[in-house]
């Protein structure tokens, strides 16, 4: 009974934490909306690099290339999967391309 | 002794605090010159500086440090990111650093980035700044 208690524990720990959020001006004249993401899943807690968060901004640039991104919304998230086995750190920018 | 080693290899090393992209021009008039500035400044954990003095001195000398690591850690509290330093302004010539490599102050896609590299009671406290410098495309001259 204990151990049955104990692993329901385990998977009622609140899983998803909302680290930081910013968003810069919004446009009168909204464009096309877009959006990108970068994640990266981190095992036993180790995590030896953030480069992962360098391809957020190339992937707007990408999806706006004649244009400029205003009003992005950049939200950081960090998902327990398995408490200490699984983490994953992912950040997500929405923001209006405007040509 | 074994156990702060195994500490000190299972602490995670790259934390990644905060993250703000500002707006991008990627329109095609202009040349983007990328850069990238760094800050940082060494942090201390306090409580785990007491761990590893309560393992390596095994006698009151451990009580005793665990006490004074407690009370520091007191005037320690409230919200932050990483470790406390001992010098909160490293961060505050990156805007004179920002002019210096663009001085026309026109910059696009700043990316913010607060990060820390963990090495248990010690840690590298950073932020990095990484944006475009925009120059306007210059016509070639034709013979």
């Amino acid at each position: 009974m204990k151990y049955v208690l104990s692993i329901c524990l385990l998977f009622q720990i609140g899983c998803s934490y909302l680290t930081s959020v910013s968003q810069t001006s919004i446009p009168a004249k909204k464009g096309k909306q877009i959006s990108a993401k970068a994640s990266k899943n981190i095992f036993f807690m180790l995590s030896f690099s953030n480069k992962f968060a360098d391809q957020v901004r190339e992937s707007l640039v990408e999806q706006c290339p004649n244009g400029s991104v205003k009003g992005i919304l950049t939200k950081q998230e960090h998902t327990i999967f398995v408490p200490i086995l699984l983490h994953q750190i992912s950040i997500k920018a929405t923001g209006y391309c405007h040509e | 002794m074994i156990k702060i080693i195994t500490l000190f290899f299972l602490s995670s090393c790259a934390y990644l605090h905060r993250i703000d992209i500002g707006e991008i021009e990627a329109r095609s008039t202009y040349v983007k010159v990328p850069f990238e500035i760094n800050a940082s400044t060494t942090g201390i954990d306090i409580q785990n500086v007491g761990t590893i003095v309560k393992e390596v001195y095994k006698s009151s000398a451990s009580q005793i440090s665990k006490h004074w690591s407690d009370a520091i850690a007191l005037f320690q509290m409230g919200p932050r990111t990483g470790f406390p330093v001992y010098r909160e302004t490293f961060a505050d010539n990156i805007l004179s650093k920002i002019y210096q490599i663009c001085p026309s102050g026109n910059v696009t896609g700043l990316v913010g980035v607060r990060e820390m590299n963990n090495y248990f009671a010690i840690s590298g406290e950073i932020v990095k700044v990484q944006g475009f410098c925009l120059k306007k495309k210059t016509k070639r001259k034709n013979k």
